[in-house]
């Protein structure tokens, strides 16, 4: 019927025209027929952009955003920030599958003397001092899972590892992790609840790049007693080259910074070196 | 590859609030720039450079230096935003409305600018390979901020033409920018 251009060649087309000038409604539907998702990172649009900087670029090298301007950006930001993680409850429930109990032994790995390389601080979900970028756990765990879909590779998932450790009783779940991305969630079913007045769960990773006795804290976090399924968001303190090992210990509340890893109820083995890219 | 992990891009993708201030002060002064010149008025300006951030927010995971440097990134985000309100509005820029004199000094080296745009020099090398008809298409659309139709106003030709010519003119500037490299950029935007 038409000698007109190939759905691909057209949506090349719309998207350079959304690049330069943007799009008439009618044709936003268009390109959305063709099947286009909304990021606004696009070759073509970086292509524009590049240009633009090129012409525009001696003019820009004279601007300075004006400080009442740029407070009130930043509190913009951090006010986004914190609707969009209010948008999301912090703790959801969602159908773990249960794993069989494997009783691992202790192995050299413990022998740890554990020199955290940043100090710890309060529990993840409750207390911390939130980042601009926080996201509601189940929100950060959805990114994941997606990003490992389209980046396979990118995203290692391990289960849990039981000790003989009490609190491990039964417990199960698993830990998601994103090299590329530093961030990383771990999700736990029937790991028993803490008081935190008395005791907090700490998280260690354990990076190749760097010496074994002495693994990165992950933070601290509790277990609370309503709720059957618990997403933790990762947070560990320095960048993270190749993790090998992630360790879950029970300590003092608000943690330490050296470990007698005499309570180890969970460990995480990273499953392969290329998977965690 | 995605950004290094001491890129102001992942600082902010990791959440510090200081990365975001980082940020601002880093490149502020780009999207303030952009804003004015497709904005109307101060006030319109303003409300555009916090939408542009609060998307450079959300869209710091994104960012690949393997692809662009993050001058460009922000400025794609920012252009993608500001064309979007420019739209909305049935709005044209109106640069002249500006006082100059409550434009800001600069507390950027220009030579400084021009090590964080070596993609835009390349863009800028490029470009000579299009088409004079697509070379002049594209000049007026982003150096003189014009429609379509003021394009095909000035250079006296059909709107068609026009949008055919600023299409495959970015297109091929595109294909150009990639041919022989997987990237835009040379390098990223200097920490």
């Amino acid at each position: 019927m038409s000698t007109g251009p190939s759905s691909h060649d057209r949506r090349l087309e719309l998207l350079a025209e959304r690049a330069l000038f943007g799009l008439s409604p009618e044709d936003q539907r268009e390109l959305e027929r063709l099947g286009v998702d909304d990021s606004p990172v696009d070759d073509l649009a970086l292509a524009a952009a590049a240009l633009d900087l090129c012409l525009h670029g001696q003019a820009m090298a004279h601007e300075t955003l004006p400080a009442p301007l740029q407070q009130r950006t930043l509190d913009a930001v951090r006010k986004t920030a914190v609707e969009d993680r209010k948008a999301m409850p912090s703790v959801v429930p969602i159908p773990v599958g249960r794993r069989v109990v494997n009783n691992a032994p202790r192995r050299d790995w413990l022998g740890w003397a554990v020199a955290a390389a940043a100090i710890a601080v309060a529990a993840f979900s409750f207390t911390r001092q939130p980042d601009l970028r926080e996201e509601s756990p189940m929100e950060l765990r959805s990114k994941l899972i997606a990003a490992s879909k389209h980046d396979p590779g990118s995203v290692f998932q391990s289960d849990w590892t039981v000790t003989e450790d009490p609190a491990a009783k039964g417990a199960s779940g698993k830990l998601i992790w994103s090299n590329k991305l530093q961030r990383g969630v771990m999700e736990f079913s029937g790991v028993e609840v803490n008081d935190p007045t008395k005791e907090q769960y700490q998280l260690w990773i354990f990076d190749a790049d760097r010496p074994e006795a002495t693994p990165v804290d992950g933070g601290v976090f509790n277990i609370p007693s309503d709720t059957e399924i618990v997403l933790i968001p990762i947070d560990a303190r320095l960048p993270i080259a190749k993790p090998t090992l992630f360790a879950i210990t029970v300590e003092k509340p608000g943690g330490v910074v050296v470990s007698d890893r005499e309570r180890l109820p969970l460990i995480a083995p990273v499953p392969n070196e290329d998977s965690t890219q | 590859m995605s950004a290094s992990a001491t890129s102001v891009m992942a600082r902010v993708a990791k959440g510090g609030p200081a990365a975001m201030e980082d940020c601002l002060a880093r490149y502020g002064g780009l999207v303030w720039s952009l804003a004015r010149r497709f904005s109307p008025t101060n006030a319109d300006a303003e409300d555009a450079v916090q939408e542009v951030f609060i998307e450079v927010w959300r869209n710091a995971d994104r960012y690949d230096e393997a692809i662009a440097s993050e001058a460009t990134f922000i400025a794609m985000i920012a252009r993608r935003r500001l064309i979007d309100r420019q739209r909305r509005s049935e709005r044209q820029p109106q640069t002249t409305s500006w006082d100059e004199t409550t434009l800001p000094q600069s507390a950027r080296d220009p030579a400084e600018w021009l090590q964080v745009c070596d993609d835009a020099k390349r863009a800028r090398a490029k470009m000579q390979e299009l088409s004079d008809e697509q070379q002049r298409v594209l000049l007026l659309a982003l150096e003189g901020g014009c429609s379509q139709s003021e394009i095909a106003e000035r250079l006296r030709l059909p709107l068609g033409t026009v949008k055919t010519h600023a299409r495959r003119g970015l297109i091929r500037l595109r294909e150009l920018l990639a041919a022989g490299t997987d990237k835009l950029t040379g390098k990223g935007g200097a920490a």
